[in-house]
C-alpha cells in the first residue's frame, strides 16, 4: 500500500502538498486527477522518493521512501519528459536497470520489445519522443516493482500505441498485481484504466474514491417545477449537496452530490413536472468538482 | 569485498558515468598520455644531448629543440588537468537538468551513494589517465637513463638522481592537487543549480580564492614591516590547486636552491641534505594539508549535497554562501588596489560598484531586490575598508609585532641576508632558552622602535659624523626639527645649520656616543626570525635592521658556539668548493698540491667575485688540505674568541671566500702573515669598487682649518664631486662636476695609501672619508691631501671649522 499521512511539501513560499492524507491499495489503477499546479506530479516525486516531504509520511508497504533504498527498488517512476540517459541504447539502458532492479524480468524485457520493435542499439537520444517514451515505458515495466508511477505517460504516444502500453499495463496489472499510478490531464484515459481516483486541488484532496462509486454519487438533474412563476435557486434545496445551479427559461440544470433516491426526495416537494437523472463523465465531475472550489471554466464566458 | 563493491549500485553508479563520459574520458587519457611522457622524453633528450656537446666539444652538432616538444607536453598535460574542472561538472550534470534528476534521484541508491559514485566515478576518469601517464614517464625515464648515463661524466650522474626526485616530488604533488581541484568542482556541483552558475563558479572560486589571499597578504606585508610576502606562498598553496601548484614549484625548486647556496653542493643534493633544510618535512606538511583540506572539503560537499533537494534544480545558488563567498573575494581584490594610495578610492569604489552589480544582475537574471545589493555591496565595501584600515592601525591585530611565549619556543632561527659590510647572509639556530630570551627582548626593542616610527636615516648617521642635507620649507621645518630632535637629541647634536638658498638648509649633526663603538658598516642587514614552537608551528618576522639594532643582536650572537661553528661551516664548504678538483675521472674531488689562495680586499666581500678582481691577493701555498684545515680551525678559535666589542672595533683585514677576517682573529691574521699575506692599501681595499659601476662610491675630505667636501660618487663610471666652502658671508656655495673614472687623479690614489685607520695625533689633520669609514691622513701629508682637494676644487671660500667634532671621531 503506499501512503501519504499528513504530508506537507513545499517549495518556498508555495505549499505544493498541504496535509494531504491518501492511501492507495495495493493491486490498484489510480489515477491523479487535479487542476495545473495542484500537486499530482508532487505526489509522485514523493512516492519515487525524489522529494522529501516537509511534515508528514510517505510510506511504501510501510516504510519510509526517501532515501530508502528498499522502499525504492519497489517503484519505478516515469516523468512526464522524454529525457532518460540519453546517451545509452535502448540495450545499454536495459542493463543500467537491471542492475539496480533485482526482479527486472528480461523476459518481459524481450516479449515487450519484440511487440513494440524498437532499434536496440541506436542511441535513446536519436528516438522521437514517442519512441523514448515506450522505451522507458517497457523497460519499467520489465523491472517488475510492485508499484509504477506515471506522470503523463502517455504523451506523444499514438493511438495505437496508447491502446498497446495500456493492454501491457493492464496485463502486468492482472499477472503480478500491479500497482500503477497514474497522472494525467487525459481523463478518459484515467476512465478507461483505473479504478480509483483522486481529485487534487490547490495541495489538497479534494476526493479519493473508486471510479464507479465517484460517478454514482453525482448527478446531473434536468427539471422543471410546477410552479413556472417562482425563480428557484439553489438555497431552496438545502438538503442537497449541489456542484452546479443553472436555469435556462423554465429549465433547470442541477448538478448535486448524493443518491438518486436523495435528490429526488429533495425535489418532491416543489412538484417537479419534469425530472430526469443524466449519469456524469469524469471529466464533468472534475469540472464541477473543481467549480465549487472556485476553479471556474466559465469566468472567460 | 571488491566484487561486493564493484556490484554494489553506487559502483554501478559510477559505471554509468564512466559509460556516458567515454569520449570526454578517451581525450584525456590521449593527452595525459602524450603530455607527461613529452616533457619527460624531450628533458632527458636534451640532457643526453647537451652531455654530447660537452664530450665531444662539438656545440653545432646534437642539436635539439626540446622546448618545442617540452611546449607542446606541457600543453597537452595543462589543458588535462584543467579538464577536471569539466569533470566534476559532468559527474553531477543530472544535478541541474530537471529531467534527469527525476531519474537519477528516483534510483534506488541514498543520497550518499549518489553523491560518492557519481564523485569516484568523475574522480577515477580524471586522475586514472594521470597515474598512468606518470607511470608511462617513468618508463621514459628508466629507458632513457642508461643512454643518458653513458654520455654522462660519472660525477654528474647524480643529476639523475635529482631529476627522479623532482619528477617523484612533483607528479605525488599533482596527484594531490588533482584530487583537491577536482573535490572543488564536486563542491561547487553541490551549492549550484545550474550549469552556467557550476561553470563560472568553479573558475572564479579557484582564481579568486588564492587571488584575495595573495592580495590581502600582500597589502598586510606592504603595510607591516616585519611580515614578508615571500613567507606567504605557503599559505597562499594552501588555500587553491593554483596556490598549492605555485607553492610546490616554489617548494621544490627555491627550497632545492637554498640547499645548494647553503651547502655550496655543485650538483646534487642528497635525500638528507633536502631534509636538512627542511623541504621534506615541509613538502611532506603541505601534502598532509592539502590532503585534510580536500577531505574537509569533501565532507562539506557531501553534507551539502545530502541536504541539497531535487527541487533546487534551475535554482543558480543551491547554497548562496558561496555566491556571497564569491562577490565578497572580488570586492576585497579590487579595494585591495587602495593598497597603491587612498586617492585611488573613488575610481576604485566605483569600479567595484560595476563589478557587484553585474554579479548581482546574473545571479538574479535581472534587477529583483536591487536595494537590497546596494545595502550588501555598502556592508562588503566598509567591512573590508573597516578591516584594512583595522590591520593597518591594530599591526595585524598585533601580528606583526607577535612574539610567541618562551615556554612554547622550541629553537629560534636567525637569517642574516647580509649587508654592504658583511654580505655573507647566514643561519644562526639556537636552542638556548637563555639566548632565545635575550633575542625576544631584542625583538621587543626592535618592536618598540617601528612602533615608534623610529627613522630609518639613523642608519646612516649611525657611523658617525653625517651631513643631512634636506630641503625644508618654512611650515614644514619645525615639524622635521622637532622630528629629529625628538628621535636624534639621544645620539646627536646639531653642530651647524646654515641656508645655502632660499629655504634649504644645511645641517650638519654629530654623533655624541663613545666614538669607539662606532662600527664599520654603512648599512644594516636584512634579518629573518623564525620561531619553532612545540606544536610544529613556524613563525616567521623579519626586520630591517637599523645599524644600532644589528651591533645589539650581534652582541648575542659574538662569541656563542652557534655563531662560531655557522661560520666556521661556511667558510669550510667555501674552502672546499673553491679549491677541491675533480680527478681524472672525475669522480671524486681533492686538493691539489698547490693551490693560489685568494685574499680579497676588505671591501671585496662577494664570494664569486672576489675571484675575478684583480686586487685579490694570491698566497702560493702547499701541503693544502692540512694548511686549509689549520686556517678554518684558527678561524673557529678565534670566531670563539671573538667579543662583541672586538666585532665593533675591530676593523677587517681582508676577506677570505667572502668572509671577513679582522684584526682580532689573531690566529687567523697570524696564519695568513705566516703565508704571506700583506695588508692591503687603502685604494686596494676600495679599488673593487671603483671598477664596477654597480656600487657607488663616497669619497668625502675634510680639511682641519677649513669646511670642505669633496664627494665622489660612482653611480656609473663617472665622478660627481661636490664641493663646499662657506664663504666669508658664512653661505655655503655649492658646484658640481662631473669627472671620467680615468679621471681619478694618482695624487687621490697616493693619499690612499697612506690614509690610516688608527692615528693618534695632537696635529690637526685632514681626513678623509670613504663610504663613512674615516681615516686619517698623517699631518706629514697635509700638503698632498691639500694637492687632491686644489685638483678638484672649482669654488673654494672660508668658514669656521669644526675640527673638535671630526677629530673627535677619531
Amino acid at each position: 500500500m503506499m501512503q501519504l499521512k499528513a504530508t506537507v511539501k513545499q517549495f518556498e513560499d508555495f505549499k505544493a502538498l498541504d496535509g494531504v492524507d491518501l492511501e492507495i491499495p495495493k493491486g490498484t489503477a489510480f489515477g491523479l486527477l487535479g487542476s495545473n499546479g495542484a500537486g499530482k506530479s508532487t505526489i509522485l516525486r514523493l512516492f519515487s522518493g525524489i522529494y522529501k516531504q516537509e511534515s508528514g509520511e510517505v510510506l511504501i508497504d510501510g516504510e519510509p521512501v526517501y532515501d530508502n533504498i528498499q522502499a525504492k527498488q519497489k517503484v519505478f517512476f516515469i516523468n512526464d519528459e522524454t529525457i532518460q540517459f540519453s546517451n545509452f541504447t535502448l540495450m545499454q539502458l536495459k542493463d543500467f536497470y537491471k542492475q539496480f532492479y533485482p526482479s527486472f524480468s528480461e523476459e518481459i524485457f524481450e516479449k515487450l520489445e519484440s511487440a513494440i520493435q524498437l532499434p536496440r542499439n541506436k542511441k535513446i537520444n536519436t528516438f522521437s519522443k514517442g519512441m523514448k517514451r515506450q522505451a522507458i515505458v517497457i523497460i519499467g515495466i520489465a523491472c517488475c516493482t510492485p508499484y509504477l508511477l506515471l506522470d503523463e505517460a502517455f504523451d506523444g504516444l499514438d493511438p495505437t500505441m496508447r491502446i498497446i502500453v495500456k493492454r501491457m499495463l493492464v496485463d502486468a496489472m492482472c499477472e503480478r498485481e500491479l500497482t500503477v499510478v497514474i497522472s494525467s490531464h487525459n481523463l478518459k484515459e484515467i476512465n478507461e484504466m483505473c479504478d480509483m481516483a483522486g481529485l487534487l486541488h490547490h495541495g489538497k484532496i479534494v476526493f479519493n474514491r473508486q471510479l464507479d462509486s465517484l460517478k454514482g454519487t453525482v448527478h446531473k438533474i434536468q427539471t422543471a417545477f410546477a410552479d413556472k412563476t417562482r425563480v428557484f435557486t439553489a438555497k431552496d434545496f438545502p438538503s442537497l449537496e449541489i456542484l452546479h445551479f443553472e436555469r435556462t427559461q423554465s429549465i433547470y440544470h442541477i448538478i448535486a452530490k448524493g443518491e438518486e433516491e436523495e435528490i429526488h426526495q429533495a425535489l418532491a416537494p416543489f412538484k417537479p413536472v419534469l425530472a430526469d437523472m443524466v449519469p456524469l463523465s469524469l471529466e464533468e465531475v472534475f469540472i464541477y468538482e473543481l467549480e465549487v472550489l472556485g476553479y471556474d471554466s466559465q469566468v472567460f464566458a | 569485498m571488491t566484487a561486493k563493491f564493484l556490484h554494489s549500485f553506487p559502483a554501478r553508479n559510477a559505471f554509468r558515468l564512466v559509460s556516458q563520459n567515454k569520449k570526454f574520458f578517451i581525450v584525456t587519457c590521449i593527452l595525459q598520455l602524450l603530455g607527461i611522457p613529452l616533457i619527460m622524453g624531450s628533458g632527458m633528450l636534451e640532457v643526453y644531448y647537451s652531455e654530447r656537446r660537452e664530450l665531444t666539444h662539438d656545440y653545432s652538432s646534437y642539436n635539439f629543440n626540446y622546448e618545442a616538444y617540452m611546449a607542446i607536453g606541457c600543453f597537452c598535460f595543462g589543458i588535462a588537468v584543467l579538464l577536471g574542472i569539466f569533470f566534476g561538472i559532468n559527474a553531477y550534470r543530472e544535478e541541474w537538468d530537471k529531467s534527469k534528476v527525476d531519474m537519477l534521484y528516483s534510483l534506488p541508491l541514498t543520497g550518499k551513494q549518489r553523491f560518492f559514485s557519481d564523485y569516484l566515478g568523475g574522480l577515477g576518469m580524471y586522475v586514472i589517465p594521470y597515474i598512468g601517464a606518470v607511470l608511462l614517464g617513468w618508463i621514459v625515464l628508466f629507458i632513457m637513463t642508461p643512454i643518458v648515463r653513458s654520455v654522462m661524466d660519472s660525477h654528474e650522474i647524480g643529476q639523475l638522481n635529482t631529476i627522479y626526485k623532482y619528477y617523484l616530488l612533483i607528479t605525488i604533488g599533482l596527484f594531490f592537487l588533482m584530487c583537491l581541484y577536482y573535490t572543488i568542482s564536486s563542491f561547487v556541483a553541490s551549492c549550484c543549480g545550474t550549469l552556467f552558475e557550476n561553470i563560472y563558479t568553479n573558475i572564479l572560486l579557484n582564481l579568486l580564492i588564492p587571488g584575495t589571499f595573495a592580495a590581502i597578504l600582500a597589502v598586510i606585508t606592504e603595510i607591516i614591516d616585519t611580515m614578508d610576502f615571500e613567507y606567504s606562498w605557503e599559505f597562499i598553496g594552501y588555500t587553491s590547486p593554483i596556490g598549492g601548484l605555485i607553492y610546490l614549484i616554489y617548494l621544490v625548486f627555491e627550497k632545492t636552491s637554498d640547499v645548494y647556496y647553503s651547502y655550496g653542493s655543485t650538483y646534487t643534493a642528497s635525500a638528507g641534505e633536502l631534509g636538512d633544510l627542511g623541504l621534506v618535512p615541509a613538502y611532506l606538511r603541505w601534502i598532509l594539508i592539502i590532503v585534510v583540506l580536500t577531505v574537509a572539503i569533501l565532507i562539506l560537499a557531501w553534507r551539502l549535497y545530502e541536504h541539497r533537494k531535487a527541487e533546487h534544480v534551475g535554482k543558480p545558488f543551491v547554497y548562496i554562501g558561496i555566491y556571497y563567498v564569491i562577490l565578497t573575494a572580488i570586492t576585497v581584490c579590487i579595494l585591495c588596489i587602495l593598497e597603491s594610495g587612498i586617492e585611488a578610492l573613488i575610481p576604485v569604489l566605483i569600479f567595484s560598484a560595476i563589478v557587484y552589480f553585474i554579479m548581482e544582475v546574473i545571479r538574479k537574471r535581472g534587477f529583483k531586490k536591487f536595494w537590497f545589493s546596494a545595502i550588501c555591496y555598502i556592508i562588503t565595501v566598509v567591512v573590508a575598508l573597516a578591516s584594512m584600515f583595522s590591520i593597518s592601525a591594530t599591526n595585524a591585530f598585533g601580528r606583526a609585532y607577535y612574539i610567541p611565549a618562551l615556554a612554547s619556543v622550541t629553537s629560534i632561527k636567525l637569517e642574516f641576508e647580509g649587508n654592504y659590510y658583511d654580505d655573507i647572509g647566514y643561519q644562526l639556530n639556537f636552542k638556548d632558552k637563555e639566548i632565545i630570551s635575550k633575542i625576544q627582548d631584542f625583538q621587543k626593542e626592535c618592536n618598540q622602535n617601528r612602533k615608534n616610527h623610529y627613522s630609518t636615516q639613523l642608519e646612516n648617521a649611525i657611523d658617525g659624523y653625517y651631513e643631512l642635507n634636506y630641503n625644508n620649507y618654512n611650515n614644514s621645518y619645525e615639524y622635521y626639527d622637532e622630528y629629529y630632535g625628538e628621535y636624534y637629541g639621544e645620539y646627536y647634536e646639531q653642530v651647524e645649520s646654515a641656508e645655502y638658498y632660499d629655504n634649504n638648509y644645511n645641517n650638519t649633526y654629530t654623533y655624541k656616543i663613545d666614538p669607539k663603538y662606532i662600527p664599520h658598516i654603512s648599512s644594516c642587514a636584512t634579518l629573518g626570525i623564525t620561531y619553532y614552537t612545540i606544536t610544529g608551528s613556524a613563525i616567521y618576522r623579519t626586520y630591517e635592521l637599523y645599524a644600532d639594532e644589528y651591533i645589539n643582536l650581534m652582541d648575542m650572537c659574538i662569541g656563542t658556539e652557534v655563531y662560531a661553528e655557522a661560520n666556521y661551516n661556511l667558510l669550510k664548504s667555501r674552502l672546499e668548493n673553491t679549491y677541491k678538483q675533480y680527478d681524472n675521472n672525475m669522480s671524486k674531488t681533492y686538493y691539489p698540491s698547490k693551490i693560489n689562495f685568494a685574499a680579497a680586499p676588505p671591501n671585496t666581500n662577494d664570494y664569486y667575485r672576489s675571484y675575478e678582481s684583480e686586487q685579490y691577493m694570491q698566497i702560493q701555498l702547499s701541503d693544502v688540505e692540512s694548511n686549509l684545515n689549520l686556517l678554518t680551525e684558527c678561524y673557529l678559535q678565534d670566531l670563539k674568541n671573538m667579543t662583541s666589542e672586538d666585532f665593533r672595533t675591530s676593523e677587517i683585514i681582508c676577506n677570505i671566500v667572502g668572509l671577513p677576517v679582522r684584526a682580532c682573529n689573531q690566529e687567523t691574521y697570524a696564519l695568513l702573515q705566516k703565508w704571506g699575506f700583506e695588508e692591503f692599501s687603502l685604494y686596494q681595499k676600495y679599488y673593487s669598487i671603483l671598477g664596477t659601476d654597480t656600487q657607488k662610491l663616497d669619497i668625502r675630505i675634510y680639511a682641519p682649518e677649513t669646511y670642505q667636501t669633496s664627494s665622489l660618487q660612482y653611480p656609473s663610471n663617472t665622478l660627481q664631486a661636490i664641493f663646499v666652502k662657506p664663504d666669508a658671508t658664512n653661505i655655503p656655495s655649492y658646484q658640481n662636476t662631473i669627472y671620467s673614472i680615468i679621471d681619478l687623479d694618482t695624487s687621490l690614489q697616493d693619499l690612499m695609501q697612506i690614509a690610516r685607520k688608527y692615528y693618534i695625533s695632537s696635529e690637526p689633520c685632514y681626513v678623509l672619508v670613504i663610504n663613512n669609514s674615516k681615516y686619517m691622513i698623517p699631518s706629514e701629508y697635509s700638503e698632498l691631501a691639500e694637492q687632491v682637494i686644489n685638483n678638484k676644487q672649482t669654488n673654494h671660500t672660508a668658514s669656521p671649522a669644526n675640527q673638535s667634532n671630526i677629530m673627535g671621531i677619531f
